[in-house]
């Protein structure tokens, strides 16, 4: 949903695993779903099983998002409810999909080269946090910065390079050749 | 040229410093639940050592931004009343490894998994 994609259509309140079984089904595949993870759940995962002390899934790309283990008295009751009985008897820990991009609403501190990108941005309040720290965003953030200089003539010569014209063109891939 | 330079290393920096924040923050809140919920059994190590699996192409790649993010850590870690300490670690293959170790974990179970998530 944060990068634009249309994929949530038609499928928002409906079971994942469910949607695929059936459209496997559809397409004569006998598929069985057993799990279904994301990023920082499968991480975690990967990591966690052959080294003991793991209890974090981080993911810094073009997004970002952390999956993180913890006790199941640490999350309301009614995030359960659609688990089995049995299933709520049994378990002490859950691995917790954070979804961190979308924090930092309140109380983090936002320059101008933010604000622009958010009065630009089709859902400015959806990812607060992954807007100030994601890859999608760095090179944003370093481009409008540099329109403004260029308009104030403090650098280019004043002139902005037209490859710096359109969103987004200034990647961090870019960023991190500069770095390097 | 130098102020493309300084701009694209205040952005990560800045970067690294709110992701640190983040990961720090949920490091405490899990201190905070676990004894809430009365847990003594959470330590498989006696070193008091979290680890951090991550996975993607800034945190691998971006020049320092790893080592940068790590130095905050270890920065906050050391004002904080809990014990021990946080290490990002990279986990290579995760997306496939980590949906395998999670339909291994479920493994004998996927009839009751299915009917679940049919009726969910």
């Amino acid at each position: 949903m944060g990068k634009g994609f249309l994929a949530t259509r038609g499928l928002l309140g409906q079971d994942l695993g469910a949607v695929v079984e059936a459209a496997c089904a559809r397409a004569g595949l006998a598929v069985t779903l057993g799990a279904l993870v994301n990023d920082g759940s499968a991480t975690l995962l990967s990591q966690a099983y052959g080294h003991a002390a793991t209890r974090f899934g981080l993911i810094l790309g073009t997004g970002t998002n952390a999956a993180v283990l913890l006790p199941v008295s640490a999350l309301a009751a009614a995030k359960f409810d659609g688990r089995p009985p049995a299933w709520r008897a049994a378990a002490r820990r859950v691995i917790v999909n954070t979804e961190l991009g979308m924090f930092g609403q309140r109380g983090l501190p936002r320059t101008r080269w933010d604000d622009r990108l958010r009065a630009r941005h089709p859902r400015p309040d959806f990812q607060p946090l992954e807007h100030l720290l994601a890859g999608f965003y760095l090179g944003e953030v370093c481009r409008l910065a540099l329109v403004e200089a260029a308009e104030a003539g403090v650098v280019f010569g004043g002139f902005l390079p037209p490859s710096l014209e359109t969103p987004y063109s200034l990647d961090t891939e870019t960023l991190s050749k500069i770095a390097a | 040229m130098a102020v493309l330079s300084t701009l694209a290393s205040l952005v990560t920096r800045r970067s690294a410093a709110l992701l640190a924040a983040s990961v720090f923050a949920l490091w405490e809140l899990r201190h905070e639940t676990e004894a809430e919920a009365g847990f003594t059994d959470d330590n498989d190590n006696d070193d008091n050592d979290t680890k951090v699996a991550f996975n993607g192409s800034v945190i691998e790649h971006y020049p320092g931004y790893r080592a940068r993010c790590q130095a905050h850590l270890d920065d906050l870690v050391a004002t904080s009343p809990h014990p021990g300490h946080i290490e990002l670690v990279p986990a290579l293959e995760s997306s496939i490894l980590g949906a395998a170790v999670a339909l291994a974990c479920v493994g004998g179970e996927v009839p009751d998994v299915a009917v679940d998530a049919a009726g969910a």
